[in-house]
C-alpha cells in the first residue's frame, strides 16, 4: 500500500510538469498579451512593465523562471489584479470554492445514496420509476438553467433567500448555489447506487443473509451496501472534478468570490499567472482525489490489489 | 438410415427452414429497441426537433438576426407571429431557438465524430497490438484523465478567440478518452476469437485487420456510447457558451440563449424557458435512446 501511494505520488510529478508546460505554452501561443490594450502605452513604459514581469526574456527562459518559482510555492504576481500576488488571490478564493464544492458533494451523497438504495429495493415499482425520472431531469437540466430558476422563485418572487452574493458564507447565501451545483450529482449518484445495489441484492450472499433470518435493514446496510456502493467510490474523483468545474458557472451566476470566477476573468484578460495558478491548483486537487479514491477502493474491495 | 423424402416434402421442409431464418443480433436488437416505448417516443420527438431545426427558415417569417423595432422584449404573442416572444433587441426567439438547435446539434454531432474517430482507432490499436504498446497507450490515457480538461478548453476558447471549429476539436479531444477505454476493452475480448486467427493466417495486414475485422465487431457498445456522448457534448458546448466563450453573436446556440435568458429572467422569463426546454427535451431524448440501445444490444438482458 505504502509503495503504491509513493509510486503514484512520484508519477504525479511528471504529470504536473506536463500540465504546467502545456498550459504555459498554450497560453503564450495565443495572440495578444495582458498589456495589449486599446490605449497605446508609451514604448518605454511598456518595456518597463514587460521587464517587471519577465516578459522581455525568451519563452523558455520565462518557463524556467516560472517553474522554479512554482516549485517554491510562489505563483508570481497577478498581471491584472495589481497589488495582488496569485497566492493571495487563491487564498481568498479557494475557501469559497472549497466550501461550496464540499457542501455540494455532501448533499449529493446524503440524498443520492438513500434515493438510489430506495429505488433498488423497490425495483420496477412506482417509487423506482419516480426516483429515476427525477434523476433523469437532474442529469438533463444543467445547473445554469436550474440556478436562475431557483433565484427567480426563492429570491425574487418569494423573497426567501438572497439572490446572489457570498456574505462570508452565511447559510442563506449558501443554500441556492449548493443546491444548484449538487443536483446533477444527486442524479448520477442515485443512478449509480441503484445499479450497484440491484446487482448486489440479487447475489447469493445477500440471499444467504436473508435466509439466516437477518432483518432486512441489516441485510441492506451491512451486507448489500458495502458491495453495492463500490461503483460510487470510483466515481467520487470524477464527480468532485465535475463539481469543481461546475462551480465556475455557479460562482458566475451567484456572484461568489471563488477561484472559478477568478479563473474565467483571468482567462479572458490574459492574466497568465492567475490562470496558471488555478490550473495547477485544480490539477493537483484532481490527481490527489484520484489517488484517494483508488486507495479507498482497495480498502473496501479485498479483490483489488494495488501495485 | 436414409429416409426417403418426396419432392413435396422436400419443398415443405425448405419452407419451414426459411421460416425459422436465423435472426441476427441487429434484427433482434432493432425489435427490442422498437418495443421500448420511451426510446421510440424519444426518437420521434428528436426527429421532430431536428426537422424543425433544418426547416427553420420556412417555419418563421423572420431571420435569426432580424430586429423587430416595434416589439422588443415582447412576451409570446401572435402579433407579428412571435410565438416564443422576442429578445432584448427585438429578435424573434422562435427562429433563434431553432438556430440554436442547429448549432448545438452540429457541435454535438461533429465533436462526437471527432471523439469517435480518435477513440476508436486509438482504443482498437491498443487493444489489438497489446503488450507493452497497450500498456503505454493506456497509461497515457490515464494521465490525460487526470487533467482538468474543461479548464484547458476554457483557456483555449478565451485566448484563441471564439472559433467554432476550435470548439468542435477541443470538446472532441476531451471526449475520446472514455471511447478509447471502451473500445480497447472490447477489442481485447475479440482478439482471441477464431476469425481473427483465420484472418491472421490469411495474411491480412494489421491496419486492415483493425479496420475490417475488429472495429465492426465493437459497433454495439460504441453506438450506445455515442448516443450518450452527444448530449454530454451539447452540455459542454452550452456550458462554454453560457460563460460567453462559445458561439458568437449574432449566431447563437442553446447555451448562449440560456445565458441571455438568465440575465433577463425577471423581466422576460420566456427567454430562458423556451431554449432551456428545447435543450432539456433534446438531452432527455438522447439519454432515453442511449438507454434503450444499451438494453437492446446487451445480450445479458435477453
Amino acid at each position: 500500500m505504502f509503495v503504491f501511494i509513493l509510486k503514484r505520488v512520484l508519477m504525479a510529478i511528471p504529470i504536473m510538469f506536463v500540465i504546467i508546460a502545456l498550459a504555459f505554452f498554450l497560453m503564450r501561443a495565443a495572440p495578444g498579451g495582458p498589456f495589449t490594450s486599446e490605449r497605446k502605452l508609451p514604448p518605454e513604459v511598456e518595456a518597463n512593465i514587460r521587464a517587471a514581469y519577465d516578459l522581455d526574456k525568451s519563452l523558455p527562459e520565462q518557463f524556467i523562471i516560472y517553474v522554479s518559482k512554482v516549485v517554491r510555492g510562489d505563483f508570481g504576481p497577478s498581471f491584472k489584479y495589481k497589488d495582488f500576488t496569485v497566492n493571495e488571490l487563491i487564498a481568498r478564493g479557494a475557501p469559497v470554492s472549497l466550501k461550496l464544492g464540499l457542501w455540494a458533494m455532501t448533499l449529493a451523497l446524503c440524498i443520492g445514496i438513500p434515493l438510489g438504495t430506495l429505488a433498488a429495493l423497490r425495483q420496477n415499482q412506482p417509487t423506482d420509476y419516480s426516483v429515476m425520472a427525477v434523476a433523469m431531469v437532474g442529469i438533463t437540466v444543467p445547473p445554469f438553467v436550474v440556478a436562475p430558476l431557483l433565484t427567480l422563485f426563492f429570491g425574487v418572487y418569494w423573497k426567501l433567500l438572497p439572490v446572489a452574493g457570498w456574505n462570508d458564507g452565511a447559510l442563506p447565501n449558501m443554500i441556492l448555489p449548493v443546491t444548484a451545483l449538487s443536483l446533477p450529482y444527486i442524479a448520477y449518484i442515485s443512478r449509480l447506487t441503484r445499479g450497484g445495489m440491484i446487482e448486489v441484492l440479487r447475489s447469493n450472499y445477500v440471499r444467504t443473509a436473508r435466509a439466516k433470518g437477518l432483518p432486512e435493514s441489516v441485510v441492506v446496510r451491512r451486507h448489500a451496501m458495502r458491495a453495492g456502493l463500490m461503483p460510487l467510490v470510483s466515481y467520487l474523483a470524477p464527480a468532485l472534478a465535475g463539481i469543481v468545474t461546475g462551480s465556475v458557472v455557479i460562482e458566475q451566476i451567484f456572484n461568489l468570490p471563488g477561484i472559478g470566477r477568478y479563473f474565467v476573468i483571468g482567462a479572458l484578460q490574459r492574466d497568465y499567472t492567475l490562470v496558471m495558478g488555478v490550473i495547477i491548483l485544480y490539477s493537483a486537487l484532481i490527481i490527489t482525489l484520484n489517488l484517494i479514491s483508488d486507495v479507498i477502493y482497495s480498502v473496501l474491495d479485498p479483490k483489488v490489489k494495488l501495485n | 438410415m436414409a429416409i426417403p423424402i418426396t419432392p413435396h416434402e422436400k419443398r415443405k421442409l425448405g419452407d419451414e427452414l426459411s421460416e425459422v431464418k436465423g435472426r441476427s443480433l441487429w434484427t433482434d436488437a432493432r425489435r427490442r429497441l422498437f418495443a421500448n416505448r420511451a426510446a421510440v417516443t424519444s426518437m420521434v420527438i428528436l426527429g421532430l426537433i431536428i426537422l424543425m431545426a433544418v426547416l427553420a427558415d420556412f417555419l418563421s417569417p423572420y431571420s435569426y438576426e432580424e430586429i423587430d423595432w416595434d416589439l422588443m422584449t415582447a412576451p409570446p404573442t401572435w402579433q407579428g407571429f412571435h410565438i416564443f416572444g422576442t429578445d432584448g433587441v427585438g429578435r424573434d426567439l422562435f427562429i433563434r431557438t431553432l438556430y440554436g438547435a442547429r448549432v448545438s446539434m452540429a457541435v454535438g454531432v461533429i465533436a462526437t465524430t471527432v471523439a469517435l474517430t480518435i477513440g476508436v482507432l486509438y482504443g482498437a490499436t491498443a487493444g489489438f497490438v497489446g503488450g507493452r504498446v497497450d500498456n503505454a497507450m493506456m497509461r497515457f490515457v490515464d494521465i490525460l484523465y487526470t487533467m482538468p480538461f474543461m479548464f484547458f478548453v476554457i483557456v483555449l476558447m478565451a485566448m484563441f478567440g471564439r472559433n467554432i471549429f476550435l470548439m468542435f476539436f477541443a470538446i472532441g479531444a476531451v471526449e475520446w478518452l472514455t471511447m478509447a477505454r471502451i473500445v480497447r476493452g472490447q477489442t481485447l475480448t475479440i482478439r482471441k476469437r477464431e476469425f481473427i486467427e483465420a484472418a491472421e493466417a490469411a495474411g491480412v495486414s494489421r491496419p486492415r485487420m483493425i479496420l475490417r475485422h475488429v472495429v465492426p465487431n465493437v459497433v454495439g457498445p460504441i453506438l450506445v456510447y455515442v448516443t450518450l456522448t452527444i448530449p454530454a457534448v451539447i452540455l459542454a458546448e452550452s456550458f462554454l457558451s453560457f460563460l460567453g466563450l462559445g458561439v458568437q453573436e449574432p449566431l447563437t446556440s442553446w447555451g448562449s440563449l440560456i445565458a441571455e435568458g438568465a440575465n433577463e429572467l425577471e423581466t422576460a422569463p420566456w427567454m430562458l424557458i423556451f431554449p432551456a426546454a428545447f435543450m432539456a427535451v433534446t438531452l432527455f431524448c438522447f439519454n432515453f435512446i442511449g438507454d434503450g440501445l444499451r438494453d437492446a444490444l446487451d445480450p445479458k438482458d435477453r
